[in-house]
């Protein structure tokens, strides 16, 4: 008996339940289709999709996921301005808007003179909370920055050792600011703390130098082979060791209460600065370090191949290894100055990306940036909103509180055996 | 047969005879059919990792060996096993020389470098040996040395052993006995009791009179004497351990049963950075609070060096799990190489995987446990003294477990005596980290060029 269309078979009308009688479909000689037919139907399906049109398919479905992140991030954004910097009051969308309006109409005035110029006094005085408004503006681009920085280096650092685990702290260049900073404060003892220029040349310039010195060594150590990956970070690894330690007994020996005092403001300082100098080095991170990346961003798959099959491929992957371990490292001397070292994010980050976006580089870049950016923003505003003393809770250790239950979520979706 | 192949034909007479050269030496005589048998191979024709096995050579058809007539390499003995037994001398040595040196020869604050002091201090440090291993009464407080260099001895050991087991369970190069949260367990435990349960400051030494020790004492059996001096001790264990658990039910439940390797070492992070998190908290509130004597105890526990004067019963106390770890796992050692497969294949070769995999995490946590609990977080060692000891010896389970114990040993013991020399001994934790960062750059720019870690 052939099949009849679904027109033929009105559920809303007043036919009897039958579904043989239920309109003249029987007696016109048709039936209802079952699972049986569907089932021997499909045998002769043909799918007519191209190539094209399934990655046309996968590129608007990635690009509503970014969307979605991107909407996320500007609401959080926009969220963020709302909470105080000191006292732990919140302000009205509607003032944070004017606030942003008033910065744009002072931004403008150079451009358009208007009749009454604005100067910073006089938003004040119209909007009570404006300088609020705008430190706590500076603050989450800051956040912002360095969670794209933090989210990329740990996945390069990833694809780099081929390693779930590996994170950036594992190169040590972090021990290269500490020695910077001691040796800042040590050279200028009390007056440190007013050479506010001199802090970010002593920080990034004792991290540069570890950094150079890690290369160098893993270059001298692997010989004449190409760069072998795993030496470098056994040799980073001592040497950030090394680093840390000499710089403790230096501390111990050469500095008393007064100058650690002046080392733990400076620290404090460091952090979260809005001044211009930081958004100019962060710029300039921004320039040296994440620019190759995405423009490398279709070929540093290659990387995490084994190493005859990336020869086969004709990409070179012990270049890409290289320039991604220099990249990473200045971005994470970055983040870490101007952040604080959060190697959660630089954990989590990449595996969630890994997770929403598929394991290739390029379809995984844009995502990385936006989750480790709301990441980061998410785990701030809640670090401002909790009184906890005086200062407030510190980033890290909202960022280990918040990530536990990703993690957990994201290791109980997996289905894993011991491998 | 054709004359191509008898060889008589002009186009043979051209070429000099060759004779085939033998992968395993010559063979022209019956006698040198033995050298078809030795252990070397030539390092000419091997490829891949050089794990100094290929130290010895025989020599080629042409040339002479200048040590022919002294050794004869075929007879020689196993270079892994000969590293174990010069390691095992090594050490027993140094331990000797530690022992009998006097300390504060480099220190910063006297630098007594004139022979004169050192006859006295030997001649002293003699003396007080004698009179304490004939059981004297007064020994000058050698004894304390001796426990302090015992109980060096048996955490590096621990430590190693460990780290080389997480490293083959794991299946990855940077895994290390802290990767599941052992030593921020014990941080967190330590300082639960000092939140809790101690109202004095940092731990130091105390000289008091023997009546007084007494009667502090008096009427307990061992186990409330036990009990009442290592309350600390025993906290920092029950933390770790508890962690641990913690970390493996966690993995566990995530996994829906089944446990990950990937999954564990995560979970062990990301716990790892939660009491870290908690930690800082906990230090900013002591702050906050100015309760100075348990801030100092707080901040001695949270960077990882403990300056405790170490007595016979620390030792025994540090013995017994140590020392029944290392028996068992020296027992079960070639077991532990099937882990490097797949389970499939690991089981279809006879062993039980979750149960060795269980056995060993549990064993090593308790001797990690053990050594941070007495002696406070050193967690270099465990990462860096098997990738040393797998360059001398080769990744075999058989011959990596005794040489990571006798090496971890020998660097925690140059450790502690360099610290005893340089500085006031300030515990063990951080110039481990100085010397085995020194002896792992010497060895691997050695071994530059030649075979690196490619198997990670």
């Amino acid at each position: 008996m052939p099949i009849g269309s679904k027109e033929n078979f009105d559920i809303g009308s007043d036919k009897p339940s039958n579904p043989v009688e239920r309109d003249g479909s029987w007696r016109r000689g048709l039936r209802r289709m079952t699972d049986s037919d569907a089932f021997e139907l499909s045998e002769d399906a043909i799918d007519f999709r191209t190539s094209s049109d399934l990655l046309q398919e996968e590129r608007r479905a990635l690009r509503k996921k970014l969307i979605i992140l991107v909407a996320a991030l500007v609401v959080l954004f926009f969220l963020s301005l709302s909470i105080s910097v000191s006292e732990y009051e919140y302000y009205s969308p509607l003032e944070v808007l004017s606030c942003l309006g008033l910065r744009i109409q002072m931004f403008f005035q150079d451009v358009f003179t208007t009749a009454t110029p604005l100067n910073v006094t006089q938003a004040m005085e119209i909007q009570p909370h404006y300088y609020e408004v705008m430190t706590r503006f500076g603050i989450s681009l800051m956040t912002v920055i360095c969670g794209v920085l933090l989210a990329l280096a740990g996945t390069l650092y990833q694809n780099v050792f081929r390693n779930p685990i590996a994170a950036p702290t594992m190169l040590g260049v972090s021990s290269g600011i500490n020695m910077g900073l001691i040796a800042l404060v040590l050279l200028f003892q009390s007056s440190a703390s007013y050479m506010t220029g001199y802090r970010y040349l002593f920080c990034y310039g004792g991290a540069i130098l570890v950094l150079l010195v890690v290369m160098l060594s893993g270059r001298a150590v692997s010989g004449r082979r190409s760069f072998s990956v795993v030496d470098m970070l056994l040799v980073g690894s001592i040497i950030s060791q090394l680093l840390g330690t000499v710089t403790t007994y230096i501390g111990y020996f050469y500095m008393d209460d007064t100058l650690w005092e002046v080392y733990y403001l400076i620290s404090e300082q460091i952090k979260v600065n809005t001044e211009v100098i930081s958004y100019i080095s962060l710029f300039t991170v921004f320039v040296v370090g994440v620019v190759p990346i995405f423009l490398l961003r279709f070929s540093l798959n290659a990387m995490s191949f084994s190493d005859t099959d990336s020869k086969f491929l004709g990409v070179n992957a012990n270049r890409l290894r290289f320039i991604s371990l220099v990249c990473g490292s200045i971005m994470v001397i970055a983040a870490q100055i101007h952040c604080g070292m959060i190697a959660m994010v630089s954990l989590v980050v990449p595996h969630l990306s890994r997770f929403l976006f598929g394991a290739e580089f390029k379809k995984q870049f844009f995502g990385n940036i936006l989750i480790g950016a709301l990441l980061l923003l998410f785990c701030r505003n809640i670090a401002a909103m909790i009184p906890f003393l005086e200062d407030g809770l510190p980033i890290g250790t909202v960022v280990s509180f918040v990530t536990m239950p990703i993690f957990v979520w994201m290791l109980a979706i997996q289905q894993r055996s011991w491998e | 047969m054709p004359d191509v192949l008898k060889g008589n034909d002009a186009d043979s007479a051209k070429r000099p005879e060759k004779k085939p050269t033998d992968v395993f030496g010559s063979t022209e005589s019956p006698e040198d059919v033995r050298s078809l048998f030795s252990k070397t191979t030539r390092p000419d024709e091997t490829e891949g990792p050089q794990y100094g096995y290929s130290k010895i050579r025989l020599h080629k058809n042409e040339e002479v060996s200048p040590y022919a007539a002294t050794v004869d390499a075929r007879y020689a003995m196993d270079p892994r096993k000969r590293a174990i037994v010069l390691l095992s001398v090594g050490v027993f040595v140094f331990f000797i020389i530690a022992v009998f040196l006097p300390d504060q020869v480099f220190s910063i604050n006297n630098l007594n470098i004139s022979l004169a002091w050192w006859i006295e201090g030997f001649k002293e440090n003699v003396e007080n040996l004698t009179a304490l291993i004939t059981l004297q009464a007064y020994s000058g407080g050698i004894e304390f040395k001796v426990c302090q260099y015992i109980i060096c001895l048996m955490a590096g050991a621990a430590l190693g052993i460990s780290g080389a087991l997480y490293q083959g369970t794991l299946k990855n190069a940077m895994a290390s006995p802290s990767t599941l949260g052992v030593m921020s367990g014990a941080s967190l435990g330590s300082i639960i009791y000092i939140l809790f349960f101690y109202s004095g400051g940092a731990i130091t030494t105390t000289v008091i009179s023997m009546e007084e020790f007494s009667s502090q004492y008096a009427g307990m059996n061992i186990f409330q004497y036990i009990l009442a001096t290592q309350m600390q001790a025993l906290f920092t264990l029950a933390g770790s351990t508890i962690i641990v658990m913690l970390v493996l039910l966690i993995a566990r439940v995530a996994g829906r049963g089944k446990v990950s390797k990937v999954a564990l070492i995560i979970a062990g992070q990301v716990f790892t950075a939660t009491i870290m998190g908690i930690i800082s908290l906990i230090r900013y509130w002591l702050t906050y609070r100015g309760d100075t004597a348990q801030l100092e105890a707080v901040q001695s526990i949270a960077t990882g060096t403990l300056s405790v004067t170490f007595t016979w019963l620390d030792v025994v106390l540090v013995a017994i799990p140590v020392s029944l770890g290392i028996f068992i796992i020296m027992r079960l050692r070639s077991r532990f190489n099937l882990l490097a497969f797949d389970d499939e294949e690991a089981r279809s070769m006879g062993i039980s995987t979750t149960g060795t995999r269980n056995l060993v995490i549990g064993i090593c946590t308790i001797l990690t446990a053990v050594v941070v609990a007495f002696c406070g977080t050193v967690g270099f060692v465990g990462f860096l003294v098997p990738h040393l000891a797998r360059k001398l010896v080769g990744p075999d389970f058989k011959y990596l477990v005794p040489a990571t114990a006798l090496l971890g040993a020998a660097l925690v013991m140059v450790a502690n005596f360099l610290t005893n020399q340089c500085l006031n001994g300030m515990g063990m934790g951080s110039i481990t980290g100085i010397v085995g960062a020194l002896v792992f750059l010497v060895a691997v720019i050695r071994q530059r060029g030649r075979g690196n870690a490619d198997w990670v």
